[in-house]
């Protein structure tokens, strides 16, 4: 059998990676952490620890996933250093009583009922700008894992290892994200 | 004591909730699938709640797509950072 010896990454090779992963990486950084230079930052480390272990990338082909890899944990690593506060503590008392039944009933309040005008205001621009002001609004923690979720094709085991919590920390976490959430838009535009 | 018995066939809301999100997600189990869907069939609040999480999970995954084909750096921004990279790296990597 005919095995072709893996090129050695060389620094020429390196630079390579560099000139064709950074547009890529750092859109994805900056949507991580809604913040250039944060993500120029975490985007420069992460070149310097890809380089540190070049070794362990074994193809140049999956390169875009190994960096990226490198950037998620870059990414929670910036988040736990800056936000030390426990994020398992969650509380719900705003939203249920001690029997678990909705305080409100405002919940009811219809939004866009049909799914037409729905898909209207997933177009409109001030909404948007109105959703990403709630998003913005969470704790940071939360937001991460928020972010998290979604781009990894919301598979959960891989970010509770990468956040330390355990599953059901997690999709507790998502609901009351998403409590917020619901509530924030309900105010700053439902209600409006 | 009534609520008890019935929380524990149909789960209070808080819990319903919790399913609804957990749903989204990942695959939830026969008895799970059961209890959501009993509780959903007589609770006003929790099957309003669903839609706007529907709406709400629309939403986000709608914005992960975007944010991450927008460019929020210029040509010449981005340029110039490939450059401040591999300036950074060198000297880190090979001090003189």
């Amino acid at each position: 059998m005919n095995i072709k010896p893996q090129p050695e990454l060389t620094d020429t090779l390196f630079e390579e990676l560099i000139e064709s992963h950074s547009h890529k990486l750092l859109n994805r950084a900056f949507y991580l952490l809604s913040n250039k230079e944060d993500a120029e930052d975490v985007v420069q480390e992460v070149f310097i620890v890809a380089y540190s272990r070049r070794d362990t990338l074994h193809n140049v082909l999956s390169a875009e996933a190994w960096l990226q890899g490198i950037l998620h944990n870059k990414v929670v690593d910036m988040y736990k250093e800056r936000y030390r506060k426990p994020m398992v503590n969650i509380n719900f008392e705003h939203y249920f009583d001690q029997n678990g039944e909705w305080k409100q009933t405002d919940i009811t309040n219809v939004w866009e009922e049909t799914p037409d005008s729905l898909d209207t205001l997933l177009d409109n621009t001030d909404f948007r700008q109105s959703f990403y002001d709630c998003l913005d609004k969470l704790p940071p923690r939360w937001k991460i894992a928020i972010k998290l979720c979604y781009l990894h094709g919301q598979k959960a085991g891989k970010i509770c290892h990468e956040l330390e919590i355990t599953t059901t920390a997690y999709w507790k976490l998502l609901q009351r994200s998403r409590l917020q959430l619901r509530k924030c838009i309900e105010i700053n535009w439902f209600d409006k | 004591m009534l609520k008890k018995i019935i929380h524990f066939f149909i789960l209070s809301c808080k819990k319903t909730t919790f399913l609804i999100e957990k749903k989204l997600h990942t695959s939830l189990s026969p008895l799970e699938k059961l209890q959501l869907q009993t509780h959903l069939y007589i609770c006003k609040n929790c099957t309003s709640y669903k839609h706007k999480a529907d709406f709400l999970n629309q939403l986000l995954t709608d914005e992960q797509t975007k944010a991450l084909n927008e460019n929020h750096f210029t040509e010449k921004e981005m340029n110039d950072l490939k450059e401040k990279f591999k300036v950074e790296l060198r000297r880190k990597t090979h001090p003189i």
